[in-house]
C-alpha cells in the first residue's frame, strides 16, 4: 500500500508546526496552529491504529473459520 | 487567541452536541437562516456597488474569477496523487475549495466590524463570483469518468443555484432599489449579528455531528481540509495585494480563498456528478475546513495581514 497520505500528513504537521512556532518567535498568535498539529497527529495516530487493530481483528476471525 | 462572539455560538453548538445535549432547531430553521444572511449580505453588496461602481471594479472581477477556477488546480492533483482518490471524487472536492463559504464569509464581515477594519463594500459581488468557476472546472476535471452530465441540469445548478440565485438577486435590488432599501435595513441590517449567532449554532451542532465519518475516510483529509485553506488564503492575499485592496479588503480575499463551499456545490455536484461521494466532500469542507476557519483561520489571516501591511 502506498503511504504517500501518510507523507502528506506528516508534511503538513511539520508545516503546521514550522508556522506556528515562527510565528510565536515573531510574537504573533502561532498556539492555533500548533494546536491543530497536535489534533491532525493524534488523528492520524488513533485512526491508523483503529485500522490495523480492525485488520488483525478481521484476519484473526478468517483464520479461524478456515480451521473450523 | 480571542474567539469572535459570534464564534463562540459555533463553540456551544459543537459543545451540545459532543455532550449529547437536546437543542432542537425547528425543522427549516438552517434554510431559512441561510436564505437570510445571503439576502443579507446581497443587499449590503448592492447598496455598496450602487455607491461605488467603477471600471476598475470589472477588471477586479475578471480577476477574482480566475482566483475561483485556479484554487481547484491546485487541490486537485494533491486529491487525486496524493490522497488516493477517485478521479471524480477529487474533482468533486476540489470544485468545493474553489468555491466560497457564505457564513465564513459572514464570520470575517463581523470580525471586520467589530475591529473597526474598513473594506471594499462591494465584496458581496466578488462573493458571487467566487461561487461559479470552481463548480466549472471541478466538472472539466472529473470529465469523461464516471460523470453522466445532463447540460442543462448542470448549467441550471451552475447558475441559478440558491447560493448564486439569492446573492446576485438582492446584490442588483440593492444596487437599483437606492433609498428604498432603507425599509429594508431594519431586518436584513441590524438583525444580522443575531441570525449569524444563531445560524453558527446549528452549524456547530451539524459538523460535530459528522465528526465520526473522519473515522470513516481516514486522516487525509482533515490534513488536506487544514492546509488547504491556508494556501488558499496565501494566494488570495497576494491577489488582493496586486489589486491594491485596503487592509480589510485583504483579510476578506484570504478568508473567500481559505473557505469551502457546502451549500451551492454539493447541489450542483450531485446533479452533474451522482457518481461522486458527496458525504466525503461535505464532511471535509464543513467539518474540518469551516470550524478551522472560524475559530483559528480569520482570526489568524486577520492579524497576520495586520501585522504585515502595517
Amino acid at each position: 500500500m502506498s503511504n504517500k497520505p501518510l507523507y502528506f500528513e506528516l508534511a503538513s504537521i511539520a508545516l503546521l508546526l514550522a508556522v506556528g512556532v515562527f510565528l510565536l518567535l515573531l510574537g504573533l498568535p502561532g498556539w492555533g496552529l500548533i494546536s491543530i498539529a497536535g489534533l491532525l497527529s493524534i488523528l492520524s495516530f488513533v485512526l491508523r491504529k483503529l485500522g490495523q487493530s480492525s485488520a488483525t481483528a478481521a484476519l484473526l476471525k478468517g483464520k479461524s473459520s478456515n480451521a473450523s | 487567541m480571542q474567539v469572535d462572539v459570534v464564534a463562540a455560538f459555533f463553540l456551544l453548538g459543537a459543545l451540545a452536541q459532543l455532550l449529547k445535549a437536546p437543542i432542537k432547531m425547528p425543522a427549516g430553521l438552517y434554510q431559512s437562516l441561510t436564505i437570510f444572511l445571503l439576502v443579507a449580505i446581497g443587499l449590503k453588496g448592492g447598496i455598496a456597488l450602487a455607491q461605488f461602481g467603477s471600471v476598475e471594479l470589472l477588471w477586479q472581477s475578471l480577476f477574482v474569477i480566475g482566483f475561483g477556477a485556479l484554487l481547484p488546480l491546485f487541490a486537485f492533483p494533491i486529491l487525486l496523487k496524493l490522497g488516493g482518490f477517485s478521479r471524480v471524487d477529487s474533482a468533486s472536492i476540489a470544485a468545493h475549495y474553489g468555491s466560497v463559504s457564505i457564513a465564513t464569509f459572514a464570520v470575517a464581515l463581523a470580525i471586520l466590524e467589530a475591529k473597526n477594519i474598513s473594506y471594499e463594500p462591494y465584496f458581496p459581488l466578488f462573493v458571487a463570483l467566487l461561487e461559479i468557476p470552481a463548480i466549472a472546472v471541478g466538472l472539466w476535471l472529473a470529465q469523461g469518468k464516471g460523470s453522466s452530465m445532463n447540460l442543462k441540469k448542470v448549467l441550471h445548478e451552475i447558475f441559478l443555484n440558491q447560493g448564486v440565485l439569492l446573492l446576485t438577486g438582492s446584490l442588483l435590488i440593492g444596487w437599483w432599489a437606492g433609498a428604498q432599501n432603507e425599509k429594508l435595513m431594519p431586518f436584513f441590517g441590524n438583525l444580522f449579528y443575531g441570525i449569524l449567532a444563531l445560524f453558527l449554532l446549528e452549524m456547530g451542532r451539524v459538523a460535530t455531528s459528522r465528526i465520526n465519518l473522519l473515522r470513516e475516510y481516514g486522516s487525509f483529509i482533515a490534513s488536506f481540509g487544514v492546509i488547504m485553506p491556508l494556501f488558499g488564503a496565501l494566494l488570495g492575499a497576494l491577489l488582493a495585494s496586486l489589486l491594491g485592496l485596503s487592509v480589510g479588503g485583504t483579510i476578506l480575499m484570504a478568508t473567500l480563498g481559505a473557505s469551502a463551499s457546502y451549500i451551492a456545490v454539493p447541489a450542483a455536484m450531485a446533479a452533474a456528478l451522482p457518481s461522486a461521494n458527496q458525504s466525503l466532500s461535505i464532511t471535509s469542507s464543513l467539518t474540518v475546513t469551516f470550524p478551522f476557519n472560524v475559530l483559528v483561520g480569520i482570526p489568524l489571516y486577520s492579524t497576520l495581514i495586520i501585522e504585515f501591511t502595517a
